[in-house]
């Protein structure tokens, strides 16, 4: 049960003057379960490599496997089936808005899958909640919203539908603080369920760290780093010379260099602040979690 | 957006934020002129929008949206930084200086002839900046310009916008969720339920504290957060007064 990309390429506009290859050789598999954040520099190939994992377009060359199957060697009916089972926010989610009010909006994809009137209800009012919007907001139209709540009922839409695979490009952008907070704790709590498996898609690493089990560089359309969230700390000298390291990196990097061991796990905030609070009460590394030994 | 009264002087920077649907979009196209106010005055160089939001204005403000490639009128980048001058009704010949001047601000010189949608998002958005730097403005008013690029594109942009209002004496109004950017700004408005919710340097937003900006819908930077939660799990505030992430790693070594 995953994701499975077999040696994919995906070329943009072929043959012509203008071909582009934006994904390249990439293998890469996303077993059930896992939340992978996907980041690296515009046009390193993410947003295309989130439509490739989805079905949305076929490789130029490789396989792409979704539960095993082929989704290149699919036929339309069994593609549709398998497409149900993936929800996919693009970039600019605001676009793909058809709904009158909100609620239709929302209600489109549960009332498609069979659920019945207050089992539609429910979801509508607990997507609007995942992101920050309140239950009152579903009477509104969309035309009466603003850009960064459109791209909040957008997101709702997907995780509306409860998708077993949720593959999202740049969920946060555009929206405030307490959007994309809101959205954070969503996936947090999306992915604590069995079964679900999420991919974000994003530059923002300060969200990837907040989220993510595993993180993975794309460089020129191939994979450059795939790392395991505990690993990301020893690759940051690395890291550091392709782009912008989040601060509180930084932060953990200097003190893991002065001595400090820090559980290399602990990327957010909040988490890094509890672990270099008990180092302080500890004192000078003494009785502390030695994580460099685990 | 209700009873917002605010001066901007020729040569600032002003960060414009707060939380979604709080006015921040209604605000911008105000000072684009691409709308009159209901009731109140907004004036550009003693122009008054309600009398003539017509070319004038439009001449001295320049505003790009969020999704620039969006607003792209040709096929090849030079045509579509030409249509702006062309506009103007300027010649041949200065048209062509505009276009090239302004390729070479965004130091995209090299893409003059390709198609602008196969352009990378980073690309894309300084093309389109490109576009507003053509027609000569005044005063750039850029909403969330920001919203799908990485932290180098940004930074890249950034440095052009400066370079653009030192070198041009423009005014630069910048919409953004992203503190960082935000606090490169001379000031900083926050508009909450479309009132101004606060007006200020950068300093005096972040003295607001944390509690103040997430109210705001503004994420505190990370390196306030995390003295905020090293600071909860000690029960007493142990770390104040930390900006960057050398002085927190400084502070904390004396403490051990």
């Amino acid at each position: 049960m995953s994701i499975e990309l077999d040696r994919v390429t995906f070329i943009y506009h072929p043959g012509t003057p203008f071909a582009r290859t934006a994904v390249k050789e990439l293998s890469m598999v996303i077993p059930q379960g896992e939340i992978l954040g996907i980041t690296g520099e515009v046009g390193a190939g993410k947003s295309t490599f989130l439509q490739l994992a989805g079905g949305l377009i076929r490789p130029t060359n490789g396989h792409v496997l979704l539960e095993g199957n082929d989704l290149a060697g699919s036929k339309q009916r069994e593609l549709a089936i398998m497409r149900r089972r993936v929800g996919l926010a693009f970039q600019h989610p605001e676009r793909q808005l058809f709904g009158y009010q909100v609620f239709d909006e929302l209600a489109f994809g549960p009332r498609n899958a069979g659920l019945n009137r207050q089992e539609i209800k429910e979801r509508v009012e607990w997507a609007l909640q995942a992101v920050g919007l309140s239950a009152a907001c579903q009477d509104r139209t969309i035309i009466s919203l603003s850009a960064g709540e459109r791209r909040r009922v957008a997101i709702a839409g997907v995780l509306a539908m409860k998708p077993a695979y949720l593959l999202l490009d740049e969920p946060t952008a555009g929206l405030d603080g307490e959007g994309a907070r809101r959205l954070t704790d969503t996936l947090l709590s999306l992915v604590a369920q069995p079964g679900n498996t999420i991919v974000i898609v994003s530059h923002n690493l300060r969200l990837l760290l907040a989220v993510s089990k595993r993180i993975v560089w794309l460089k020129a359309g191939g994979v450059w780093l795939d790392l395991r969230r505990e690993e990301i700390i020893g690759h940051y000298e690395t890291l550091h010379t392709a782009a912008k390291m989040p601060e509180i990196l930084q932060v953990m990097h200097s003190l893991n260099q002065r001595g400090w061991q820090l559980d290399p796990a602990a990327l957010t905030p909040e988490t890094l602040g509890a672990a270099i609070a008990e180092r302080l009460k500890r004192g000078n590394g003494e009785g502390g979690t030695n994580w460099s030994t685990m | 957006m209700q009873n917002v009264s605010l001066d901007i002087a020729g040569g600032e920077f002003l960060a414009i934020m707060g939380r979604n649907a709080s006015g921040k979009s209604t605000l911008t196209r105000l000072l684009a002129g691409l709308f009159p106010p209901i009731a109140g005055q907004v004036e550009i160089d003693g122009i008054d929008t309600r009398k003539d939001i017509s070319r004038r204005v439009r001449r001295l403000v320049g505003l790009m949206l969020a999704g620039a490639d969006q607003q792209f009128v040709s096929n090849i980048v030079e045509e579509d930084l030409a249509f702006g001058p062309e506009n103007q009704g300027l010649p041949a010949n200065q048209i062509r200086q505009r276009v090239d001047t302004a390729l070479k601000m965004v130091s995209m010189e090299e893409f003059a002839k390709h198609p602008p949608y196969l352009l990378s998002g980073g690309q894309k958005a300084k093309i389109a900046l490109a576009g507003l730097l053509a027609m000569n403005p005044r005063y750039l008013v850029l909403d969330e310009p920001f919203s799908y690029l990485d932290a180098g594109s940004i930074e890249e942009i950034m440095k052009i916008l400066s370079r653009w209002s030192n070198d041009e004496q423009g005014t630069l109004i910048l919409v953004t969720h992203e503190l960082e950017p935000a606090l490169q700004a001379d000031r900083i408005v926050v508009l909450q339920d479309g009132r101004l919710g606060f007006c200020g340097k950068p300093y005096e937003l972040l003295a607001q504290g944390n509690k103040r900006l997430r109210e705001w819908g503004i994420e505190p930077g990370e390196i306030s957060l995390l003295a905020e939660n090293i600071n909860k799990s000690l029960s007493y505030p142990a770390v104040n007064d930390v900006k960057r992430p050398d002085q927190l790693v400084e502070m904390l070594c004396r403490l051990s």
